[in-house]
């Protein structure tokens, strides 16, 4: 993580944060990003939550954007994704809410971003040095979508599953106009329409803490899976979907205000 | 729903004849009336529900247009059941498979196109409360401007401000 803190990204980068119901935890996981990222722009959107999480995050500086309903996280991803395009970032991180993924990884997800050229970069758990246990379930799990993902769109992934991402500019406008809306499938289902859309995606070592959060037993974690695998042969089914075109100019994001 | 199916079978089942159904071409309209009543008395419930319910403004025209055709042809089976008889013939089904058939059908048809109405309209309310939160955060801006909230783009640390993404627009 030290090595990275030198790095400073040449570009407006946003911080998606989605949270639902994260008031005890999402004060920690923006002190992270004030402490390692920053340089970037943080952006909670309340995804319709019943206690303090939209407050507590305005009061920490964040810029808050709090839908009215409870979307889920492919929706409430969508809105960052929306407002990173109107505002015209250069470069979008999906980060966690809940203190699973660490703001000192940011500036690694974005140099592969800017220097190699990525339009999707994942940060991976099981890549580089491993911190991160899965469970026995989950990795078999993960493993499957892997094979599926190669199969499907020839991409050649490790963590389908991980959360912690940054966006191109191009991604970014892709996602604002398509992301995946299926729950808990829309990290897996993202990362191939992405790659069928002819966008770059890479990986880099995300070292993540282990969050308890995960309630789902094995019966439903097998619904879920099977539910991901069949969106994804879906997915692959389903004709291209368009390019959004470019804003009208640069001059769009002050407009948009 | 499932309790129009289940007095339909049952009325079919009271209506069909007891045997095989192929000798029934050399009488064609030695019918029993119920095979006019049944699909008459279905078309009349359902074309006057739907009208109360459009009077009531509890069901779209759009809609009532499908449960009207759906009384329309019901009245036309009450009208002429030989439809049915000649069906038979044409299918070899019994006349109770015949009916089983036609409402799964339309029940499968009707099903799908409230499915593609529902993701079309979850879409669409999901397109909409995304808006709703971005022009909240703008009114919110407007009313109590905050310095660096309004503007992510010029927060402290970030001097260059919007011009600073110059560089990277392909």
């Amino acid at each position: 993580m030290t090595e990275h803190k030198e790095y400073k990204p040449d570009c407006r980068v946003l911080v998606i944060v989605p949270a639902y119901n994260e008031a005890r935890r999402i004060a920690g996981a923006l002190a992270d990003l004030k402490t390692h990222a920053p340089w970037a722009d943080v952006l909670v959107v309340d995804d319709g939550s019943h206690d303090a999480t939209g407050d507590i995050a305005a009061s920490a500086g964040a810029v808050v954007l709090r839908l009215p309903l409870n979307l889920g996280v492919g929706g409430a991803m969508q809105t960052g994704y929306i407002y990173a395009d109107r505002m015209g970032y250069d470069a979008a991180v999906q980060f966690d809410g809940d203190g699973q993924h660490r703001a000192g990884v940011i500036a690694s997800l974005v140099r592969e971003l800017r220097e190699n050229g990525a339009d999707l970069v994942v940060g991976s758990r099981l890549i580089g040095r491993r911190s991160y246990r899965f469970p026995l379930a989950r990795y078999v799990g993960s493993r499957i979508l892997v094979l599926m993902i190669r199969i499907l769109t020839g991409l050649r992934t490790t963590d389908p599953t991980s959360g912690f991402r940054a966006a191109s500019r191009r991604m970014i406008r892709f996602f604002a106009a398509h992301y995946p809306q299926l729950y808990l499938g829309d990290t897996a289902e993202a990362l191939a329409t992405a790659a069928r859309h002819g966008m770059a995606v890479r990986e880099v070592p995300a070292r993540m803490t282990m969050t308890n959060s995960s309630s789902i037993g094995n019966l439903m974690g097998l619904f879920y899976m099977v539910r991901i695998a069949i969106a994804l042969l879906i997915d692959r089914l389903e004709r291209p979907l368009p390019m959004p075109p470019e804003p009208a100019g640069p001059a769009d994001a002050e407009s948009n205000k | 729903m499932n309790l129009l199916i289940g007095i339909t079978t049952i009325l079919a089942q009271a209506t069909a004849p007891a045997g095989p159904t192929a000798p029934t071409e050399a009488q064609p309209f030695s019918l029993p009336w119920t095979k006019y009543l049944v699909p008459l008395t279905f078309a009349v419930i359902i074309a006057v529900i739907t009208v109360e319910l459009v009077r009531r403004r509890k069901l779209r025209e759009e809609y009532a247009m499908i449960w009207l055709a759906v009384s329309a042809v019901l009245l036309i089976i009450g009208i002429f059941p030989q439809i049915v008889i000649w069906l038979q013939d044409l299918l070899r089904m019994h006349y109770l498979t015949i009916v089983v058939l036609g409402l799964f059908s339309f029940l499968a048809v009707i099903m799908l196109h409230f499915s593609i109405v529902i993701s079309r309209q979850s879409d669409q309310i999901r397109r909409l409360t995304q808006e709703l939160a971005m022009m909240k955060r703008q009114l919110e801006d407007r009313q109590t401007p905050k310095p660096g909230l309004n503007e992510p783009a010029k927060q402290p640390g970030q001097a260059d401000g919007p011009t600073g993404d110059n560089p990277s627009r392909e």
